[in-house]
């Protein structure tokens, strides 16, 4: 009997009470309206009816029904249909949301009274289909839109509209796949249009093109996490910003844009706030972009560029321009900075076909601590001269001012490049093209760095210094390791391949009385000429020598039977297109490179071949052995 | 068995049917009437000046002029709405203490002190308001 009576109870318990909604429909709004929240609903004069603070004239109600719609609070469902879109406003914020749907243009604005003190964030949830409909929400206070599968195109402008300068999550939902699509000549910025900060989430997948301007679009700061996004096509941008981008995680798309694949500029021009950094953060996720635009960017900041993972697939195939306000020359870039750039890992393939294009380019310090970077550029030099454009330029450019040309690289600095680590491999082909370029000192801690390039291989300014990694560069038309100044060579394990002479495997500026010192390191240069010392500072000696240099070849130093350095020629030289023969190094005490105008000329040069390492003592006598063919060399 | 079947009896009658915790809407007029209707597959519309209210068991029209308010309630209890204005009533106490007979429910209202009546008209009880 108990036990009867305690399966009863609990039968009765389990009996729960539905939920009970009164339903206000007026045209395509309905008030969901919980019945435990409704309280006293007012009729005034038999011409309007207040409930929750909402008065609705009685003119405006189609109907009133109760049901058990499940209601959640501070939510607003709007569910487009061809030429309509249905609206339901949950009724515990229908004072603070008021909407004006004509077809399926659903048009929201969240009252000034919405604060943390009254109801509180407000989320919007869209889904359905619809061809000539939008989304627009005015506001002043943070809200959320949620999509769950929307196909919306808006003929007469943006498909999301958001005028609210406040945080705006765009939560795309996992399993679901939404396309937006906006017209052609409007007077919007994107497809997605957000005067706020914007900050894509969510696991779905989320299609936009953009037939105006940018794909997507906010006036402030965007992040993304989690999403994918695809930009299938914009007239302008793929993302366009201001005061900073952040991703963690995701996979972002870029195609068939007019301009950057992601811009992201200062907000103000003077007295920024301090997240006005123009900047992007990168943490994970992945990019891929094909920009096509002349002189447009794969990832371009105003500000500083930050990445620590992902994954980048960035192509650009557009060639350089003449701005003639800036009056310069500009040209493409992977990723580009104003400020400086920081990369801490990830993995990149990097390419750039045009006029003047580059891999990585930025005016600030560029410093590598990790990651795995190829870096592909195919085009020669864009210049402007004598009020003409010229792509792929083939005159000669010594004289032009460097406003007047760009050319491509791999990598250019207009600061300081440090490389700490990694593994970076850039071949560039084109006329006048350098591997890896610093305007200021560069500086190799570590790292493994390939580079084939067409002109120098690893230029600096000002001094370089190679205090440790792996380094192997083959220079086809220059020098191998360039410096405009002094050239350290400290630690490291260095290949160094220049063409034939005037062109060396190791070039300091000795017309501008700087050298080249060794201090350190294990060092095979291979070229026309070489730098070779000419003060006590550099402590380690070194010897010159002969060969052929072939590809796959085996060059080894020995002392006795005592192997001191061993090097393999890189498998591709000699094999490069185009520049000079590489040269079968001559028989050392060749003369230095000759002094500029005026000063005296170099010592005694290490032209052909040249290998410091630990063990030498200088006056010893050692055996060379490149091939199969040995001789003997004194250490100096 | 038995007890089987009281089991199996009580878990029906909880599958077959879940309560609303209100299940009335309670209607009240600018003079203080109430009438409540029950909210199962409740439906109002506007007509001419009218709300008509329907639910499952009925169809009536509220003057919407004359409407103050609606709320949901947790019982029946509510005081009614007394329609007919003609008929001779008899009026007590909610303790069931008579307090006289009158003509017609007007006469009633405009009698007595304010405060909650039973009032019967004909065979049908009826709680009022006299406010």
């Amino acid at each position: 009997m108990k036990k009867t009576a305690l399966l009863l109870a609990a039968g009765f318990v389990a009996m729960s009470a539905a939920a009970q909604t009164l339903n206000i429909v007026s045209g395509s709004v309905t008030y969901a309206v919980p019945a435990a929240q409704a309280g006293e609903m007012v009729y005034t004069n038999g011409t309007t009816l207040t409930v929750l603070g909402k008065t609705l004239n009685m003119s405006d109600i189609d109907k009133m029904y109760v049901d058990d719609t499940v209601v959640t609070d501070n939510s607003v469902s709007v569910a487009y249909n061809g030429n309509s879109a249905s609206v339901v406003i949950a009724g515990n914020i229908m004072q603070y949301v008021t909407p004006t749907v004509t077809g399926a243009h659903v048009c929201l604005t969240q009252e000034a009274t919405v604060s943390e003190l009254t109801c509180g964030e407000i989320a919007y949830s869209l889904s359905g289909n619809s061809s000539d409909g939008e989304f627009t929400l005015y506001g002043t206070y943070k809200a959320t839109v949620n999509l769950y599968g929307l196909n919306l195109t808006n003929p007469a402008g943006a498909p999301i509209n958001i005028q609210n300068g406040k945080r705006i999550e765009l939560s795309v939902k996992s399993g679901y796949e939404n396309n937006l699509t906006d017209c052609s000549g409007g007077t919007h910025k994107g497809c997605i249009t957000c005067t706020g900060h914007l900050e894509l989430k969510g696991s779905g997948t989320l299609n936009v093109t953009g037939l105006t301007g940018h794909g997507i679009f906010a006036k402030e700061y965007i992040t993304i996490k989690n999403c994918t996004i695809n930009v299938l096509s914009a007239v302008k941008d793929g993302i366009n910003c201001n005061q900073y981008f952040t991703m963690t995680s995701g996979n972002v798309a870029i195609s068939n844009i007019g301009d950057d694949a992601l811009q992201v500029s200062y907000k103000d021009d003077v007295n920024r706030e301090a997240e006005d950094t123009g900047s992007i953060t990168i943490s994970g996720g992945s990019i891929t972009a094909t920009v096509t635009a002349t002189a447009s960017k794969g990832l371009k900041a105003d500000g500083n560029v930050d990445i620590t993972d992902g994954t980048f697939n960035i192509t650009t195939s557009g060639g350089g321009v003449w701005d003639s306000v800036d009056l310069k020359t500009k040209a493409p870039s992977c990723i580009s900075a104003d400020g400086y750039i920081n990369i801490n890992g990830g993995t990149y393939i990097l390419k750039s076909t045009g006029s003047g294009g580059k891999g990585i380019s930025c005016d600030g310090e560029l410093t590598i601590n990790g990651g795995d970077i190829t870096i592909s550029t195919a085009g020669g030099v864009f210049a402007y001269v004598n009020g003409t454009s010229y792509d792929g330029y083939t005159g000669n450019t010594d004289n032009l001012n460097s406003d007047y040309k760009s050319t491509a690289k791999g990598i250019k600095c207009d600061s300081n490049i440090n490389i700490n680590g990694g593994t970076i491999n850039v071949t560039t082909t084109g006329k006048g093209a350098e591997g890896i370029e610093s305007k200021a000192v560069l500086t190799i801690n570590d790292g493994t760095i390939i580079v084939n390039s067409y002109d120098d291989a690893i230029n600096s300014s000002s001094h370089m210094y190679i205090k440790g990694g792996n380094v192997t560069v083959v220079a086809t038309n220059n020098d191998g390791l360039d410096s405009n100044g002094n050239l350290y060579i400290q630690g490291g394990y260095v290949r160094a391949f220049g063409a034939g002479s005037p062109e060396c495997g190791l070039d300091a500026n000795e017309e501008q009385n700087y050298h080249v010192y060794f201090t350190g390191g294990t060092v095979l240069a291979v070229g026309g000429n070489n730098s070779v010392p000419n003060s006590s500072a550099s402590t380690q000696p070194y010897v010159s020598g002969s060969g052929s240099a072939t590809a796959g070849a085996t060059v080894t130093l020995a002392s006795g039977s005592t192997v001191l350095a061993t090097f393999t020629i890189p498998s591709n030289y000699g094999s490069s297109t185009g520049g000079s023969t590489p040269p079968n190094f001559p028989a050392a005490g060749g003369g230095g490179r000759p002094g500029g105008g005026g000063n005296p000329g170099g010592p005694g040069g290490g032209g052909g071949l040249l290998i410091t390492c630990a063990g030498l003592t200088s006056g010893s006598s050692y055996t060379l052995t490149v091939g199969s063919t040995s001789s003997t060399v004194t250490a100096k | 068995m038995k007890k089987g079947i009281i089991i199996a009896a009580a878990l029906a009658l909880c599958s077959a049917s879940y309560a609303y915790d209100l299940p009335y809407l309670v209607f009240q007029t600018a003079a203080g009437d109430e009438k409540s209707v029950a909210v199962d597959g409740l439906e109002m519309t506007i007509s001419g000046g009218k709300l008509v209210v329907a639910n499952s068991a009925e169809t009536q029209e509220l003057d919407l002029a004359s409407l103050k308010s609606m709320k949901f309630s947790d019982s029946s209890s509510a005081i009614q709405l007394v329609n007919d204005n003609n008929s001779s009533v008899e009026v007590f106490s909610v303790l069931g203490i008579s307090c006289g007979k009158f003509a017609d429910i007007n006469d009633a209202k405009a009698s007595l002190r304010p405060g909650i009546y039973v009032v019967k008209i004909g065979a049908k009880t009826q709680k009022i308001a006299v406010k």
